[in-house]
């Protein structure tokens, strides 16, 4: 079985020990062909784990959005976990995942989208791909 | 440097819209269960802690279609309240319409979501009486204006959520900006002895 998108790559966005919540980052952060994908991390007590989830992965709300609306998924809902899937670090439980969004080869659609994954009550930081140099100005006026 | 946003919710008290029939029937306005945006941009949201929904004897699932919907009177109340600068993302004044809702079920992970344009069932937007044809274009350079919007939606009516009890966290989006997230307990009307 393949739990590679249960592990941290070089794109894994670094957390600090006593960090909780949800960290995630684009891989590669501006992509023109795909694979394109969400990896991030999370890391809850043990307690907010145990409320979520056995496994958490199955509680990872993925949310893309657009200047045309919002598509919301759940990649890990029905997944089977093992025990190693997630890690005990420390008095935090931890685990790492690896959305696909784009597929190898794939063109990657024309921004700007959004990406935010949540995890029960955590939310994540925002990640985006930019569109191309005609909506230069909806960047900007993010940006005020 | 950016406002840090601030905002005020009061999740114990009434989420009833205002019984003036104008301010009843539109949903666009604020009532008492409106956050209240004190400084900053973004979104904010604010519902009951608890909904109750009921369902008729004969009106169970079945195995093959799964659990009933929730009914649509269910009041799955949940009011928004935006604050952007002028023409952000290129929606002009016109953010309300593209927030997005999200409910996540916490029992099962399923999670659904709806554009707040299915909220608004109203008619208001047919009642609009258009501006004078010769009227003069503004000069006002909108620019740095800050532009705050309302809405009070049913989540009941604009998903098909299952009636079971559970426990949802609520939330809206748009674009980069994510509200606040709460959660509501969904629970099934005891019948009157």
């Amino acid at each position: 079985m393949n739990n590679n998108d249960l592990s941290p790559t070089r794109d894994t966005p670094a957390i600090a020990a006593d960090f909780v919540g949800v960290k995630v980052a684009l891989s590669p952060a501006s992509a023109v062909r795909g694979p394109l994908m969400v990896v991030g991390v999370f890391q809850l007590s043990p307690a907010q784990a145990d409320a979520i989830d056995q496994y958490p992965h199955r509680a990872l709300v993925v949310a893309l959005a657009s200047t045309a609306g919002t598509m919301v998924t759940t990649p890990f809902r029905q997944r089977v976990f093992f025990p190693d899937d997630v890690q005990r670090v420390a008095s935090h439980v931890r685990g790492y995942f690896r959305i696909d969004l784009v597929d190898p080869g794939d063109v990657v659609p024309e921004g700007p989208f959004w990406v935010t994954v949540s995890l029960g009550e955590h939310l994540s930081n925002v990640v985006g791909f930019a569109g191309p140099p005609e909506l230069a100005g909806v960047r900007a006026g993010l940006d005020a | 440097m950016m406002t840090e946003f601030k905002f005020k919710i009061d999740r114990d008290g009434s989420f009833e819209p205002e019984a003036f029939w104008l301010r009843h029937n539109n949903p666009r306005l604020s009532t008492r269960g409106t956050p209240d945006i004190i400084s900053g941009i973004g979104i904010a949201i604010n519902a009951p802690r608890e909904v109750q929904f009921s369902e008729g004897p004969d009106e169970g699932g079945s195995f093959s279609e799964g659990p009933r919907r929730l009914p649509e009177e269910t009041q799955f109340i949940v009011c928004v309240a935006t604050r952007f600068v002028y023409n952000m993302m290129g929606y002009e004044s016109d953010f309300m319409d593209h927030v997005f809702l999200e409910a996540v079920d916490t029992r099962t992970h399923e999670a659904y979501g709806a554009s707040v344009l299915l909220a608004d069932d109203s008619d208001i937007r047919e009642h609009l009486i258009p501006p004078p044809k010769d009227m003069a274009e503004p000069e006002t350079d909108h620019t740095n204006t800050t532009i705050g919007e309302v809405l009070r939606a049913n989540l009941a009516k604009m998903i098909d959520l299952p009636a079971v009890e559970t426990e949802y966290i609520v939330y809206a989006s748009l674009g980069p900006y994510r509200s606040n997230t709460l959660t509501v307990k969904l629970v099934r009307r005891k019948p009157s002895p």
